[in-house]
């Protein structure tokens, strides 16, 4: 890569050119990202990037008709031919008796062979305005021209313009198209201009992308996004922010190193952002539920420790707060000894025991807590027995579990539904 | 008693998928303030009569009029409750803004909620019993939690004629008995519900009259003179194999479900 001054002037946007590509880029990212958002809700990500693919040979006969890289023209080739491929997936699923898979792969072989067909003619041909006509297919976010990023960023903010604008009506038809045609929503105009949309941002975004790439920046967004949220609004403006970051970024690698191409560049950020929401995003990433599960089993553990302490003084008949030894316990059950020690230093800071040596007593909150526990365990087992029929001496595994989740106000409705009981099937006390 | 209106009728209408007819020349007037049952067996069209009767569907032949007007005229009069497993709840939107979606009409494009219709939305699911669940994601319900969902958005609709598709279909007993104290409600506000229903057993307990289909209509009326053993060996009981050979002819040959001058509505 470049020196720290390349680095300084990019991000500090000392140049003015270097002003409009990253402008142009942070636009373009930002409308893929949201129109993308719509194709992966509606579940036509691989569409995308038939599309995207069969945007090559418009490029190319756009610039063989017009013998320079005229942008208006290459965007108007991109558009039609990836309309024209829209539209024959479409046909080949509907009147033939090939599904939509095969239909998808196959308009995507077949129109970028014919891009790569006429690409080569194009090169063999020898203009000098032909080179670069490349950077189609893997990208380079510096080489678009001031006037070219003019026409992308108009494009790209009339994409967000149109999702803005028709928010409510395309949340009802994604959602549920039959609802909104019984509404008389104007389905049909509607999905004619969504996938418009979808193919105008793919014309614009493999300018910095390329066509081998570029569904990636119409889906990963989106599909980073959802694990953050579950609503439609913030979904559209974490993925248009995705797409907008990583735009920026392939144009930051473009400049600093003129020989990258950018498309790889975007799609690795991309991929960061994917994979990454996929193991931390809170909730639904994969560290949170391991986390949770980790929480849990602490949580199960040191319940489990005041269950035993709570038996133990209940065998004996003891006062609440009486000092039991560690060895004791051990006795009473099976605790991995590492783990115990953790077990009861959470409990110390939870000022539910207090720990003298080898020796160990309850609190008055422990005692509360601790007979919570057994009385959950023993509702539970008297509820399995006498409203699900189980037998005695199967209840116990079950109770070990649900005693740890059981929440207050499962535990009033048990109390309630077993009428105020006293004793559990085995005839032990259930406590206040 | 007042004189009834005619809520909807069907003037000979055929719906074909891929040329073969799943609803042939199905003709019928059902009056408001009924609660109508659609009967008949998998595969009998009832589904996509009711979406022909709502204009989602475009018939072949025929046309339908509700309230005696084009449907497009009045949108606005109907309700629709979607079979549940037709979408799907992993969507990003929550309780409360499924049922927003009632309140949306197209000639309101761009139009944005105000209080009256925050104020509907909420007494909507106040109804159905949802809101505790008001912000929760749709994904996360039961389905007889769903389901309630999809009637608190028909009744934000405030609507005249409420159609539903198969609403007791895999929910609990509290949400079927909500389901049906909410039907007996409209019914006292002389509203109109035409529901899509399989279960034989509970259609007399359900339903002022039915409408017995398969691919065309077998009978229609009360429910007790409907559902004779006759009829519902027709429904029910084999094939009707003439009608059958000739949907399989017409799909095989390609041939027009109606020649094209008769296509065109016509009252005559």
């Amino acid at each position: 890569m470049g020196d720290i001054n390349d680095f300084l002037d990019f991000v500090l946007l000392r140049e003015p050119n270097i002003v409009y590509v990253v402008v142009g880029t942070l636009l373009i990212g930002a409308s893929s990202g949201l129109i993308g958002t719509f194709a992966f809700l509606k579940k036509t990500s691989l569409l995308g990037d038939a599309i995207s693919h069969s945007a090559l040979p418009g490029v190319c006969l756009a610039f063989m008709y017009m013998q320079e890289k005229n942008a208006i023209f290459l965007l108007l080739g991109s558009f039609v031919s990836g309309w024209i491929a829209t539209l024959l997936v479409e046909w080949i699923s509907r009147r033939t008796k090939l599904k939509n898979d095969t239909a998808i792969a196959l308009i995507l072989s077949f129109f970028f062979g014919v891009g790569i067909f006429l690409l080569t003619i194009i090169q063999n041909g020898g203009q000098a305005a032909q080179s670069g006509l490349n950077n189609f297919l893997v990208g380079k976010a510096a080489a678009i021209q001031r006037f070219d990023i003019y026409i992308f960023s108009g494009v790209a903010l009339l994409i967000i313009f149109f999702v803005v604008t028709f928010y409510r009506p395309l949340k009802i038809m994604v959602f549920d198209r039959d609802y909104a045609l019984s509404i008389g929503l104007p389905v049909r105009i509607l999905e004619f201009l969504l996938n418009s949309a979808i193919v105008l941002a793919i014309a614009v975004g493999i300018q910095a992308v390329g066509v081998i790439l570029m569904a990636a920046l119409l889906i990963s967004p989106a599909a980073a996004a959802r694990f953050w949220t579950y609503k439609l609004s913030r979904l559209l403006v974490i993925a248009a922010s995705i797409g907008a970051f990583s735009g920026w970024f392939g144009a930051f690698v473009s400049y600093t190193a003129p020989d990258m191409p950018t498309g790889p560049w975007i799609v690795t950020s991309l991929s960061v952002f994917a994979i990454g929401s996929a193991f931390f995003a809170p909730g639904s990433g994969m560290i949170s539920r391991i986390k949770l599960q980790q929480s849990n089993s602490r949580k199960m553990l040191s319940e489990n420790i005041l269950k035993s302490l709570f038996q133990i003084l209940e065998g004996r008949d003891a006062n609440s707060h009486d000092w039991i030894k560690k060895s004791t316990l051990f006795e009473h059950r099976f605790f991995d000894r590492i783990k115990f020690q953790k077990g009861i230093r959470t409990l110390d800071k939870k000022h539910f025991i207090i720990i003298d040596g080898d020796k160990i007593r309850l609190t008055k909150q422990g005692w509360a807590e601790s007979k919570r526990i057994v009385r959950l365990h023993r509702l539970w087992e008297l509820y399995l027995y006498e409203k699900m029929n189980l037998a005695a001496d199967h209840i116990h595994p079950n109770a070990e579990t649900m005693e740890h989740i059981l929440t207050p106000e499962l535990e009033k409705i048990l109390i309630k539904e077993l009428d105020y009981p006293e004793k559990d099937p085995h005839q032990s006390k259930i406590p206040e | 008693m007042k004189e009834r209106k005619v809520a909807v009728e069907a003037h000979n209408i055929t719906v074909a998928y891929d040329r073969q007819p799943v609803l042939w020349e199905v003709d019928f007037e059902m009056n408001e303030g009924n609660i109508i049952g659609i009967i008949g067996p998998n595969g009998s069209g009832k589904t996509t009569l009711i979406k022909t009767l709502m204009g989602v569907i475009t018939p072949d032949s025929g046309y339908v009029e509700v309230f005696g007007a084009e449907i497009n005229r009045v949108r606005d009069q109907i309700a629709y409750v979607p079979q549940r497993e037709s979408v799907d709840w992993d969507f990003p939107a929550s309780v409360y803004d499924v049922v927003m979606m009632g309140r949306f009409r197209k000639n309101n494009l761009f139009h944005r909620s105000n209080t009256n219709d925050r104020k509907i939305v909420r007494e909507s699911i106040e109804k159905v019993g949802m809101t505790p669940y008001i912000n929760r994601q749709i994904g996360q319900l039961s389905g007889g939690q769903q389901q309630r969902v999809f009637l608190a958005r028909s009744l934000a609709q405030e609507a005249d004629i409420y159609f539903m598709d198969e609403p007791f279909v895999g929910v609990d007993a509290a949400t079927e008995s909500a389901i049906l104290e909410l039907m007996t409600t409209m019914k006292n506000l002389g509203k109109t519900l035409i529901i899509v229903h399989h279960d034989l057993q509970t259609v007399s307990e359900y339903f002022d009259e039915v409408l017995l289909l398969n691919t065309r209509v077998i009978d229609y009326g009360p429910v007790n003179s409907v559902l004779t053993d006759d009829n519902l060996k027709a429904a029910y009981g084999g094939q009707l194999n003439v009608l059958t050979k000739v949907g399989d002819l017409l799909k095989k040959r390609e041939f027009p479900i109606r020649e094209k001058e008769f296509k065109k509505r016509s009252k005559s």
